[in-house]
């Protein structure tokens, strides 16, 4: 019995050997087979995803906070064209909320491509788009019917940039294309910052094998020095002045002139930075994007107060030197005039400034010689990128003698801003060296940078002291009783301010046109502190061709927001408190 | 001793089926081992496959949560922008001061805004983690060295 259990019994294990050795011999087999290796390989491919992960792109904030660009929810709608049951209802909805063509679509999903799993039908949905088409998704599922259906709709979320204020500090900003790549302005310059580093990511499929959230470093926040509502104030002013001056452009940029700090630069035409696809359509060449970075001009006599600054350095003239003005002056074999080609008689250095006289700046020049004039000219940053933080910043335009289109009148002309380019913030920079004490400022816009949850702040970078303290003080109170001396329309009632405007005719193949001007004014107060500096810029003003009847009067209605809006007391108010 | 082994062995001679229970006990011992380290893997396997799923999970509800968090922070901005509080005031039967319009009362010693150093537009907590989180071994090890020494002194 035991004998006849124990044959039995090894019958048993004889089998279950059997068969597990037939099994270990199968697994043997289909492992070393010849369709092994395509196994091998599709779940090799399977075996991770890889995934390109973006890092939200910084955030653009005024220097109180408010949001200038973030980002928003966006969906990409696509088909996972297995899961289709019902492509008719599919294509019909689909078609009828994205606005595509629904025998298109309908064709797609009935035709795919071989071996397509996924169609992204559209990218960049806007959500109320994509909620639409979700709600309908699920409405359709919760009937219970299997059919109509819109089974296999997939949506994907991500981010994409946004500027709530759309037109806003448009020129400052710039825009992001669909690439995330910034274009123009501050999203162009500090796009590397801003973008944060893309990371690719091997994903598991085998949840075993769920790996760590790789570290994405999230773009940098930029915090700016603009304040919001004088960029709006002065956005609103500059589109007044275009219709009540009658001019193709205006252009006004507000900078604190001890730090540089650019509070506003408004300029005209702007867009909406949602749709930056419309950029072509308003800005025909590139330097139309911000004018007051990027466009070089003429500026007239805005100029005159750094060749009196040089000369005034150097111990050739005191304001109360005296010249008498005959009208016109010889340099280089060709006569300069006065602006209205009048002789003005015995005049002092003050008088030169107040009545903007031409003559008298091309023979302080002439008597300074080219050497010291353009030695200082070149201390003062004229014809160099003032190294603002945007881009596209162009150089403006300073001929030297030597230079193949330099003549020696220029060395008359350059002096009252004929001959030389510059651009607006080249000139803000130049006379923060008048406003600060000799020391001039590079602007900035970007003040401080946040990170990884901490907050760096830019310190403020300066371009030297082409002039001293004692000469700036001097050349501030020559242009403040200048402005006093002609009751200009530039003056501000309780505030004394210091200020020069410049009429540039246009240069013109046939030489410059008397009709055609560009109308500047540049200015700062309180004369004895100042706080803001204003350059006001207007393209051929049609309503009055001098700066004097339109850029001046547009430079105070200017200075009347930006003292409201930094809260700066009269000067009789500020002298009281002060000890 | 040594008659008491023969015995023994001559027991299981004579009782071959003892020999074969051992080996049967043996094999269902290993069994049960076996069994029992295959039910430990399989729910340790397990486990992990649910938490690696919860991982995702949570993975993905942060992004979602931080997009959303960036959604609405535009979504404020523009309740809030500029032109939509110009238009609400003005609504409200506010215009913008003229210059003449505004008061200004000298307070000694008080600082305009204008006048103080400017630090974060943003009031971001800084978030601090204990040292446990950032210190090194090394670090600990000169932390408690300098703490003993320290303390002798």
């Amino acid at each position: 019995m035991r004998q006849e259990f124990g044959v039995r019994l090894w019958l048993v294990i004889g089998g279950f050997g059997l068969f597990a050795l037939i099994v270990l011999a199968r697994l043997f087999y289909i492992q070393n087979s010849a369709e092994a290796e395509i196994f091998r390989t599709q779940a090799s491919l399977n075996e991770h995803q890889i995934a390109y992960l973006y890092p939200p792109r910084g955030e653009i904030r005024d220097r109180n906070g408010h949001l200038l660009a973030g980002n928003e929810i966006t969906y990409e709608v696509g088909v996972a064209l297995n899961a289709v049951n019902d492509p008719q209802t599919l294509a019909s909805a689909l078609s009828g909320t994205l606005n595509l063509d629904y025998g298109e679509v309908y064709a797609h999903l009935l035709h795919p491509a071989p071996n397509e799993t996924y169609w992204m039908v559209k990218d960049f949905v806007p959500k109320e788009q994509a909620q639409a088409l979700r709600a309908m998704q699920e409405n359709l599922e919760q009937s219970g019917n299997p059919l109509p259906s819109l089974r296999g709709l997939v949506f994907r979320e991500h981010l994409v940039r946004s500027y709530p204020e759309k037109s806003l500090a448009s020129n400052v900003l710039g825009f992001v294309n669909r690439e995330n790549r910034g274009y123009f302005g501050i999203e162009e310059k500090y796009n590397d910052l801003l973008a944060g580093r893309p990371v690719v990511v091997k994903v598991p499929t085998n949840p075993l094998q769920a790996v760590e959230s790789p570290r994405m470093a999230r773009g940098t926040d930029l915090i700016l020095s603009l304040d919001r509502t004088l960029q709006a104030q002065m956005e609103a002013l500059a589109d007044r002045a275009l219709e009540e001056y009658g001019a193709k452009r205006a252009v006004i940029v507000v900078m604190q002139p001890r730090q540089g700090d650019i509070l506003a630069m408004a300029s005209t035409p702007r867009m909406d930075l949602n749709q930056f696809w419309n950029y072509p359509a308003i800005y025909p060449k590139a330097a139309d994007f911000n004018p007051a970075i990027s466009y070089a001009y003429e500026p007239g006599s805005v100029i005159k107060p750094f060749p009196m600054a040089a000369a005034l350095e150097i111990g050739l003239v005191t304001p109360e030197t005296t010249y008498f003005d005959t009208g016109n002056l010889l340099v280089g074999g060709r006569y300069i005039y006065n602006w209205n080609g009048a002789a003005w008689g015995k005049q002092n250095m003050v008088g030169c400034l107040q009545h903007s006289l031409n003559v008298c700046l091309a023979w302080v020049s002439t008597q300074m010689g080219a050497p010291r004039f353009y030695e200082f000219m070149d201390r003062f940053g004229f014809g160099r990128p003032t190294g603002i933080d945007l881009a596209g910043e162009a150089a403006g335009r300073l001929k030297h003698p030597g230079d193949g289109d330099w003549y020696p009148i220029d060395l008359g002309t350059n002096a009252f801003g004929q001959g030389i380019a510059v651009t607006p913030i080249q000139m803000l920079m130049v006379a923060s060296a008048l406003a600060n004490d000799g020391q001039m400022v590079i602007p900035r816009l970007v003040v401080a940078m946040e990170r990884d949850r901490r907050h760096y702040a830019l310190p403020p970078q300066f371009a030297g002291r082409p002039i001293s303290p004692q000469t700036a003080r001097t050349i501030s109170w020559m242009l403040a009783v200048s402005l006093e001396g002609e009751d200009s329309a530039a003056l501000v009632p309780g505030y004394r301010l210091a200020g020069k405007t410049g009429t540039a005719q246009i240069p013109t193949p046939f030489g410059y046109s008397s009709e055609r001007t560009n109308a500047s004014f540049i200015g700062w107060g309180p004369l004895d502190d100042p706080q803001f500096m204003i350059y006001v810029w207007l393209e051929e003003p049609s309503t009055s061709i001098w700066a004097s009847e339109t850029a001046a009067p547009l430079f105070a209605q200017a200075a009347e927001r930006v003292i409201l809006t930094l809260k700066i007391p009269p000067d009789a108010v500020r002298t009281a408190r002060e000890p | 001793m040594r008659n008491s082994l023969v015995h023994q062995i001559h027991a299981f001679q004579q009782a071959p089926w003892r020999v074969q229970r051992q080996w049967l006990a043996l094999l269902t011992l290993s069994v049960l081992l076996g069994l029992a380290l295959a039910s430990i893997s399989l729910q340790a396997s397990a486990r992990a496959t649910l938490l690696g799923r919860e991982i995702q999970d949570l993975r993905g509800e942060l992004a979602r949560l931080e997009r959303s968090n960036a959604d609405l922070q535009v979504l404020l901005a523009a309740q809030t922008r500029v032109e939509a509080m110009e238009a609400r005031a003005r609504a409200l039967g506010f215009r913008p001061p003229k210059p003449a319009e505004q008061e200004y009362i000298v307070v000694p010693g008080y600082l305009s805004s204008s006048e103080m150093p400017k630090t974060s537009a943003l009031s971001l907590p800084i978030a601090s983690l204990p040292p446990e989180y950032t210190q090194s071994l090394w670090d600990w090890l000169q932390e408690r060295f300098t703490a003993l020494m320290g303390g002798r002194r």
